[in-house]
């Protein structure tokens, strides 16, 4: 199993009908940027929004598709932020729920076949006496 | 030889990572139905850019035209380089209703 996030996606469907495209896992940056944005707490709810998604099916008030992929991240949390309150709560529930059923699916993926965790943190290495560097210093 | 098609902003994306940013390039269409594409990569990520499969994007008033990338030739040094790429036949085109 690689260490590295590819750019795959999910296709999440709201009550309505519409939808939202979001990244499966989040690499190191975007999980940096999103608990950045969450420690600020009067844009902490907006953090994960902005983290995860990645384009929508939701249309303006003109009726014509409102599109957001590779718009920058302050036009998105100002596209999010025009929308209507519980809108954007509920958008924000379904990427939770996403978020979380993709973590507890990696969490399983690292476990062995028993069950148990595949390895410990830190191995174990030998003790500085043994090491071949001391028994040459020694030797002279 | 269909005329080529020059622009000034282009990327390389690599699923929803943008990989690489392009100031000016040129894409000539070949007899085969591949495309010759060449220009100026000002900006890249040295991981996602190594990554496979790449699109190349060329931004349009109404969308986007995108082309799968064959082949990549980053070139030499650092900072803004010249690229060197194959491209396949056109994808769809991407509109956004502008």
């Amino acid at each position: 199993m690689s260490r590295f996030i590819g750019p795959e996606t999910k296709t999440l469907t709201l009550a309505n009908g519409d939808t939202l495209l979001v990244k499966c896992l989040l690499n190191a940056a975007e999980a940096r940027y999103m608990k950045g944005v969450e420690a600020a707490p009067s844009i902490a709810v907006v953090g994960v929004v902005i983290a995860y998604l990645v384009d929508w099916s939701l249309v303006g008030l003109d009726g014509q598709l409102m599109p957001i992929k590779g718009v920058s991240t302050s036009d998105l949390a100002s596209t999010l932020d025009s929308l209507g309150e519980y809108e954007f709560d509920e958008i924000r529930a379904a990427i939770v729920t996403h978020r979380d059923a993709m973590a507890a699916e990696r969490a399983k993926k690292k476990t062995t076949p028993t069950g148990e965790p595949s390895s410990s943190l830190i191995s174990s290495s030998p003790s500085v006496q043994d090491s071949p560097l001391m028994k040459f210093a020694h030797s002279t | 030889m269909s005329r080529p098609i020059r622009g000034v902003v282009g990327r390389l994306d690599w699923g929803y990572f943008v990989a690489g940013a392009i100031n000016g390039y040129t894409a000539q269409r070949l007899e085969d139905g591949s495309w010759d594409l060449t220009g100026t990569l000002v900006n890249f990520d040295a991981f996602k850019i190594r990554q496979r499969p790449l699109v190349f994007i060329a931004p349009h008033a109404h969308g986007e035209w995108r082309w799968p990338v064959k082949t990549v030739d980053l070139g030499e040094g650092s900072g803004p380089r010249e690229l060197r790429a194959t491209l396949g036949p056109q994808l769809p085109e991407m509109v956004t209703g502008k």
